[in-house]
């Protein structure tokens, strides 16, 4: 994906369009706010990733529409008449119509779980403000990449580097440059890597810790060899001989690298939760009725888990995103401007941490992973009660 | 009693003999320290080819740095280099792993390679205990606050406390440890300038002599504050939350309700009902740290240029000082393996029902 | 306070509820009984009826978000005070428990401390009421476990995870009479063991209070259990006493339409296969419970009065008072069923 792209008035056009479905739909069921809502919705998320974002958006934002007005007085599974009465046919509209509504339900449900944690809130609301940063940050404040020997120095100074002033908020770097522009520019890449770090972690985890679960035997002993073995290892000094090793130019090497050092604890987490659940009647159940292997860990034993399984990978993506940055920091990875963590070696190396006028310098990528990891942190309480059923049901 | 045996006796005694070894062998205690040993040495091997595999060798690295520093050329710089150590980046690795094992049996790390003439053992035994004792003293600091503050604040849940403490232990937690350290020089001492930035640095004033006098003493220890610090707050976040759900938890159990039923005391029903009950699955993650401390944190002593086992590790990264780090890795892989036996017997120590589950 | 002279316990207007995200739920509300010298009282209801709490109100060992909103809980001390439950400090409260009244909770959870011994439980129940004498305790529990039939050295030393699950309820039992208290809780002791170790903990239980002569409320929803165990029996439903009488007047003659949905919902072996009849529905929102009876929306003999005005608990047999405005309709009813 070209990220370059990303955020093009064009987008905006797309976004539009999109965004028209929910709100005809929503206008002609007379329920115009989340019609409007809806709207919206699309309209950033076209703007943010075209026809990537407004697509899914249109999906999921009718389905909310759709959820306002659906009644399920037809549906034959939540109907209370006797099972002979029910009509079980149905036509194919209805089917989509009623399965719209039920994800547009779950939409709204899960959104509300989202405000009632306010620390969770808090932290879904830093990762909006990175993600508006990062993709939308970039449209309004230009990448100030080169150096400014003499057209910023200010008189009789011997450093470039400045506190924060009107024109520059957060100051200049030792070579003279808009600190600002290295924020919104410089967490992009980091978090894309973090962030594919915690999903190949994630993936890979999963499928061993039910593998090794559900087929048992040798290849269980040996995939537990294989994790013990590996949460024996001293993770970041081994990442710092690998980065000596392996070429970081391509940051997806070090997410996959990141991915195949990380598995060991979800993955013995997993195999845990799918042995016991074994043991419970409806998987046993699903044994019975020869479902098959896939079928069981898909649909019995992985929505079970998802909660767990999703708060992991947010630990995961913290994980990396603290291995990444420290990688940099000591400078064991090839740099690429701009980066955050670039950024905080430069201005520890410029000695920022000796001077305060050099401060901003250090301090405002410090803080930038400081609270993304934070917002991360905070979601994860969000996402406990999203995904629980009983807290979501609101008893 | 009686002076003859017979053959069959002998036999049986044999047939006894070897059925008790490979009962032993079988046995919990073994085999956990058999799969202990395996994977010491698995870790061994891995890093014994993995640091080879790296770019350049120790020769190298030292010929361009004379070449940097001196102005010759890189064939004179290489030479010099290669006499200088006692290491031949052309012997074949089989050789060399073979030479090491033969040399670890008898518990030698082998001479570093970059100071010429030192055991790797003594080097890694200087700089051990400035990483075991700020980082473990770290540790057992967060930990102690951790099971009392987590269990106070289950214990008055919702209450001020835990509010307050819940949104500072999340903020610490989110936060990486390097990142606290950053923050506490920047602000502590650049911005606010509570302590000077130059003195605080390194493990020790290197104008004090080494002994038991308290000047020197109260340096270790004031250098120490930094990085103890940053470790207790870097950690205690995830203690502290880990010990209030357990305790919450622990609190739902009916056997508290049935405590509090039979009208014990509530400091009885807090400490052996609540605590002990809450506590255990914290045992298990103490051990696996402790496990840790010896890995120490390479970027906080790298900030705080305290000299500790991390350090000492990238510097012998840096060089391609092979011996150096395999001993390090080596240090850290034996306490890791350790650590987790020490898991199993604390924990088997604290809950009955996992001593009764291994004997069978 | 008036209190009659062999009244243990007497639980006067009793209402608990439990703060909940909805609103307040009344499990509990205007509960009255009283418990007398050797009786033994059955509560009986569904699950989600209000038992438990009451018991667990009793003792004031409710969860935080409960609270006791009004009544009195009298109970008359072995000297012959009268205190109010209710108004007992802390520390008085703590004493009144397991040495006054004890209760017995459900082995089948986790009721004991998994990672301590039971001798440790004992010496901790004895000497959180003063009673330091450890060979003095030691000699009356291992009584106290020969009485229940338990290996007494072997459970005396045991963890809890080394007894079965009959062991286990044996044990609590022995526990809860260690102190010697006038009033026994139950609370479903016979549920998740096995027919067998039902029948000796029955036994072991009719033997103890033979010999000990201490008061039983017992709390169950099999029904067997109680026609068997009790001397009164009350019938709760929505957190209300709707039916209280002997145990055969009950049972034989029930006059509210719950307790018979109850009863006939009970299979008999003398009847033989005959039809079990459920009652219909699901217990009610306690938050915003149905005016009128609470039992209404499930109730067969529904009229519309009913519907509009709660029914007064009124004495219609000797000692049995019924909640029901057609309790003459429900006896006749219940009537050719036996």
């Amino acid at each position: 994906m070209d990220l370059q792209s990303l955020a093009s008035p064009t987008g905006l056009l797309i976004g539009a369009l999109c965004g028209l479905v929910p709100l005809v739909i929503a206008l002609r069921n007379r329920t115009p706010r989340p019609g409007i809502l809806g709207f919206l919705a699309c309209l950033l998320s076209g703007f943010a990733c075209n026809v990537l974002g407004g697509l899914p958006m249109i999906l999921l934002t009718v389905a909310v529409v759709v959820s306002y007005t659906y009644t399920d007085r037809d549906d034959p599974f939540l109907s209370r008449a006797a099972l002979e009465e029910v009509d079980f046919e149905e036509t194919f509209g209805a089917m989509v119509t009623r399965r719209l509504a039920g994800l547009g339900r779950t939409i709204r449900a899960a959104s509300r779980a989202l405000v009632r944690n306010k620390a969770g809130f808090l932290g879904f609301l830093g990762l909006v403000f990175f993600f508006v940063l990062n993709i939308f940050g970039p449209m309004v404040i230009p990448y100030d990449g080169q150096p400014h020997f003499y057209d910023r120095r200010r008189e009789g100074a011997i450093n470039l580097f400045q506190g924060p002033s009107a024109e520059f908020p957060l100051g200049l770097d030792w070579q003279g440059r808009d600190i600002l522009s290295h924020i919104v520019h410089g967490g992009r890449a980091l978090i894309i890597t973090s962030v594919q770090a915690g999903v190949i972690t994630t993936v890979i985890a999963v499928i061993l810790g039910a593998v090794a679960a559900l087929i048992g035997g040798l290849l269980d002993q040996i995939l537990n060899a294989i994790a013990n073995f590996i949460l024996t290892i001293p993770q970041f000094p081994l990442l710092v001989v690998l980065a000596g090793l392996i070429s970081f130019e391509d940051r997806f090497f070090l997410a996959v690298l990141l991915g195949l050092l990380d598995w060991p604890t979800l993955m013995r987490a997993v195999r845990a939760q799918v042995l016991s659940l074994r043991e419970r009647d409806y998987v046993e159940a699903a044994y019975a009725l020869d479902l098959g292997l896939p079928h069981i860990v898909m649909r019995e034993v992985l929505p079970q888990m998802i909660s767990y399984i999703v708060i992991n990978m947010i630990f995961s993506i913290r994980g990396a995103m603290y291995a990444i940055v420290g990688l940099v920091f000591l400078g064991m990875v090839p740099f690429t401007e701009p980066d955050w963590g670039v950024m905080i070696f430069m201005g520890r190396s410029q000695g920022a941490l000796f001077s305060a006028e050099a401060a901003s310098m250090l301090l405002s990528p410090v803080i930038a992973v400081a609270l993304f990891q934070l917002s991360l942190v905070l979601f994860t309480r969000s996402l406990e009660e999203v995904f629980n059923p009983r807290l979501r049901a609101g008893l | 009693m009686e002076a003859t045996t017979s053959p069959q006796a002998v036999q049986s005694g044999w047939a006894a003999f070897w059925k008790a070894t490979r009962r032993a062998l079988t046995g919990y205690t073994a085999r956990t320290l058999l799969q202990g040993l395996l994977t010491i040495w698995a870790v061994m091997t891995f890093t014994f080819v993995l640091i080879r595999q790296m770019p350049s060798n120790p020769v190298q690295i030292e010929a361009e740095r004379i070449v940097r520093e001196e102005l010759v050329s890189y064939e004179e710089a290489y030479s010099r280099a290669a006499s200088l150590f006692d290491f031949d980046p052309n012997q074949p690795i089989i050789e060399q792993y073979v030479e090491y094992l033969a040399k670890l049996i008898r518990l030698d790390f082998g001479q570093s390679i970059t100071s010429a003439g030192t055991p790797v053992l003594d080097q890694i035994l200087q700089y051990l205990p400035w990483t075991v004792f700020s980082v473990g003293l770290g540790l057992l600091i967060s930990f102690t606050i951790g099971i009392f503050v987590g269990m106070a604040m289950a214990y008055w849940r919702g209450g001020i406390l835990d509010n307050v403490v819940t949104a500072l232990a999340s903020i610490l937690f989110g936060i990486p440890n390097y990142i606290i350290a950053l923050l506490i020089i920047l602000i502590l001492g650049v911005q606010l300038k509570l302590f000077s930035v130059a003195e605080a640095l390194g493990r020790v004033d290197p104008t004090i002599e080494p002994g038991f006098t308290p000047e020197y003493i109260g340096s270790v220890l004031s250098h120490a504050i930094l990085p103890v610090v940053t470790y207790v707050s870097a950690t205690v976040g995830g203690w502290i939350l880990t010990m209030k759900s357990s305790t919450i938890a622990t609190l739902g159990e009916e056997y508290v309700t049935v405590a509090q039923a039979r009208g014990l005391s509530q400091w009885r029903v807090l400490t052996a009902y609540v605590g002990r009950n809450a506590m255990l699955p914290l045992v298990t993650r103490l051990a696996i740290s402790i496990g840790f401390v010896v890995g120490g944190s390479v970027i906080i002593e790298d900030i705080y240029r305290y000299r500790g086992l991390g350090k000492f590790l990238t510097t012998a990264i840096v060089a391609r000082d092979y011996t150096s780090m395999q001993g390090v890795f080596l240090v850290i892989a034996v306490s890791v393996v350790v650590a987790n036996m020490l898991a199993d017997v604390l924990y088997g120590a604290l809950d009955p029902r996992v001593r009764v589950g291994k004997e069978q | 306070m008036s209190i009659s002279d062999s009244t243990i316990l007497s639980v006067q207007d009793v209402s608990i509820s439990y703060l909940a995200h909805r609103g307040k739920v009344r499990a509990v509300s205007r509960v009255s009984f009283d418990l007398h010298q050797g009786e033994s009282l059955a509560l009986i209801g569904e699950s989600g009826c209000g038992k438990s709490t009451l018991n667990l109100g009793i003792i004031r060992l409710l969860p935080k978000t409960g609270r006791i909103d009004q009544g009195k809980i009298l109970y008359t001390t072995r000297d012959g005070r009268v205190v109010d439950v209710l108004g007992l400090s802390e520390r008085e409260m703590r004493e009144f428990r397991w040495a006054e009244c004890a209760m017995v909770f459900q082995a089948a959870l986790n009721s004991l401390n998994p990672v301590i011994r039971v001798r440790d439980m004992v010496y901790d129940t004895a000497q959180a009421h003063g009673r330091h004498d450890r060979v003095q305790i030691r000699k009356r529990m291992l009584e106290l476990f020969r009485r229940v039939r338990l290996d007494p050295e072997r459970v005396f030393n045991a963890y809890p995870h080394e007894l079965s699950g009959g062991m286990r309820q044996r044990v609590l039992l022995a526990l809860g009479v260690l102190l010697n208290p006038q009033v026994v809780i139950l609370d479903e002791p016979t549920t998740a063991v096995d027919i067998l170790t039902q029948r000796t903990i029955l036994e072991v239980l009719r033997e103890l209070r033979a010999a000990m002569g201490f008061s039983i409320i017992f709390i169950s929803h099999d029904l067997s259990i109680a026609a068997e165990m009790a001397d009164t029996v009350a019938t709760m439903y929505a957190g209300e006493i709707v039916e209280i009488g002997p145990v055969e007047e009950l049972f034989y003659r029930p006059r509210h339409a719950y307790t018979l949905g109850l009863l006939e919902a009970v299979p008999k072996l003398s009847v033989g296969a005959q039809e079990l009849v459920s009652i219909p529905g699901s217990p009610p929102d306690l938050i915003e419970p149905p005016p009128g009876c609470k039992f209404h929306p499930r109730c067969p003999f529904v009229t519309e009065r009913c519907r509009r005005e709660p029914p007064p608990l009124v004495e219609e047999a000797p000692g049995h008072r019924v909640a029901c405005f057609e309790s003459a309709r429900v006896l006749a009813h219940s009537q050719p069923v036996r």
